[in-house]
């Protein structure tokens, strides 16, 4: 990654009018940051994140009357993102009918708080989880939608989006467990079953690269 | 130990910041919580990592450029984005994923743009002499550039507005604040554009725009609701200029209940 990047949106912004805030100029002014990062963790690299960031706009353009309460542009806007990285992914490949085992061993008992997370460790850990469990995970950390949210949304039991959650955080605690940590960090290759035949993204951005 | 074993799922559905002890496929949780220091602790610390993870997470550059990449997008594929749309309502990111650009196609894009706008700078000044001619369409485009230029805290008072910018007598509804519009996007044209709102904020919107311009513009001298400027996204609105006046330009929230008619008094009141 070593594109030149922009602040995150720290300068100081005029207040849009809320009949006014939904017009497409001011929709990508304001979220084309956080739509390129969902669709970047979403998706794994910069290349298909900017394809699918184009693609999430282009939709809502054509959808953008649907939007009622300017409020919750940030929302619909990762909604669509999400929609359309589903969509390319079940077009590369089609989901597993039943759920992926992800093998989650030696995840520390209590969890511990890293004082500096490295960021590629954590873009590692989620590059290595099944398309199902990184998505709860992203749905959770980036939509902030509940368990029951995105039940909802994936159309899948409470129960299965808590246990996809549960073990995805898990690996993250694995990886990112402290090198003094009592527990072992398990190499790489071991930690996920679902691994091998998942090969995350790699059908997607054959997919999606121009 | 064993008891955070067991919690384990119900601690991590459980968001930071939020009331979700009170969803009941965790009550189990807000018992445990309330009962066991351990169990608390440890939703503490896994809500400290959930917010690390979280800064993490979108901590991930913007390449740069990125905002106005998306915005020519958007403008070269509205027309044909529109007629894909309304032939396959149901296939949008089929249809997206097959009409978007390339990046090649962005530098394309982005070089006859900048192209178009280094002729339009040189050219303009020799144009704009004449008078302008300004049809419908081309206004109302510019005024769906206005409505999304209105900026919350940039209203003043009516008290301070210039007495040269008058409201039109045909016109109900009474001055509430006032705000001049940075329109850099007029279709050929120069002129000053105020925005004059006509209700509370909090209420269903109607706004006045007079515009101050040596242009001619193809609308007629007296207002009237039949005749439209096409607006989108809920708008609805008409325009008018009188013999030697400013071109006024009433904008009303048609989809959250306001009518134009309600706010233009019949030829026989005016």
């Amino acid at each position: 990654m070593a594109e030149a990047s922009e602040p995150r949106q720290a300068e100081e912004q005029p207040v849009r009018e809320p009949w006014a805030a939904m017009d497409m100029p001011t929709l990508v002014h304001s979220h084309h940051a956080v739509v390129y990062r969902y669709a970047f963790r979403l998706s794994g690299n910069a290349a298909d994140a900017e394809d699918l960031s184009q693609q999430a706009f282009l939709i809502a353009q054509r959808k953008i009357h649907q939007l009622r309460e300017p409020e919750k542009a940030r929302a619909w806007l990762l909604a669509v993102v999400r929609s359309c990285f589903l969509k390319n992914l079940r077009k590369s490949r089609p989901l597993p009918a039943q759920d992926v085992d992800l093998l989650v061993e030696h995840v520390p008992d209590r969890t511990h708080i890293p004082d500096q997370i490295d960021r590629q460790e954590v873009a590692d850990a989620l590059d290595e989880l099944p398309d199902e469990f990184r998505l709860v995970l992203l749905m959770f950390y980036f939509e902030e939608l509940s368990y029951q949210e995105i039940a909802e949304q994936m159309e899948v039991p409470m129960g299965t989006v808590m246990s996809r959650l549960s073990r995805a955080k898990g690996h993250l605690r694995q990886r990112l467990a402290p090198a003094d940590s009592n527990e072992p960090k398990v190499p790489r290759p071991h930690r996920l079953k679902a691994k091998a035949e998942n090969a995350r993204g790699a059908d997607l951005r054959r997919h999606m690269t121009p | 130990m064993k008891k955070i074993d067991q919690l384990r799922e119900q601690i991590d559905a459980c968001r930071l910041d939020t009331d979700d002890l009170s969803l009941p496929e965790l009550v189990e949780l807000a018992v445990a919580v309330r009962q066991d220091r351990e169990v608390a602790d440890e939703l503490s610390r896994s809500h400290a990592f959930d917010r690390k993870i979280c800064e993490a997470l979108h901590d991930a550059p913007v390449p740069l450029g990125l905002a106005d990449r998306l915005t020519a997008a958007l403008q070269a594929e509205a027309a044909p984005a529109v007629a894909l749309a309304e032939r396959s309502a149901t296939n949008e990111c089929d249809v997206a994923g097959r009409r978007r650009f390339g990046r090649r196609n962005w530098w394309v894009v982005g070089g006859a743009v900048a192209l178009a706008v280094l002729v339009v700078a040189f050219a303009a000044p020799f144009v704009v002499r004449s008078v302008r001619d300004v049809a419908q369409n081309e206004l109302s485009g510019d005024v769906a550039g206005w409505i999304s230029s209105v900026t919350a805290n940039k209203w003043r008072p009516i008290t301070t507005m210039p007495k040269e910018i008058e409201l039109d007598s045909a016109v109900i509804g009474k001055a509430l604040q006032w705000q001049s519009i940075q329109a850099r996007d007029h279709s050929g044209w120069t002129g000053e554009v105020t925005a004059i709102d006509l209700r509370p904020a909090g209420q269903p919107r109607a706004m006045l725009f007079v515009v101050r311009s040596s242009a001619r513009f193809n609308v007629p001298p007296t207002p009237t609701a039949q005749r439209r400027l096409a607006l989108s996204h809920g708008f609805a609105a008409t325009a008018w200029q009188r013999s030697g006046g400013a071109l006024l330009v009433l904008v009303v929230e048609e989809d959250r209940g306001q009518r134009l008619e309600d706010f233009l008094r019949r030829p026989t009141q005016a």
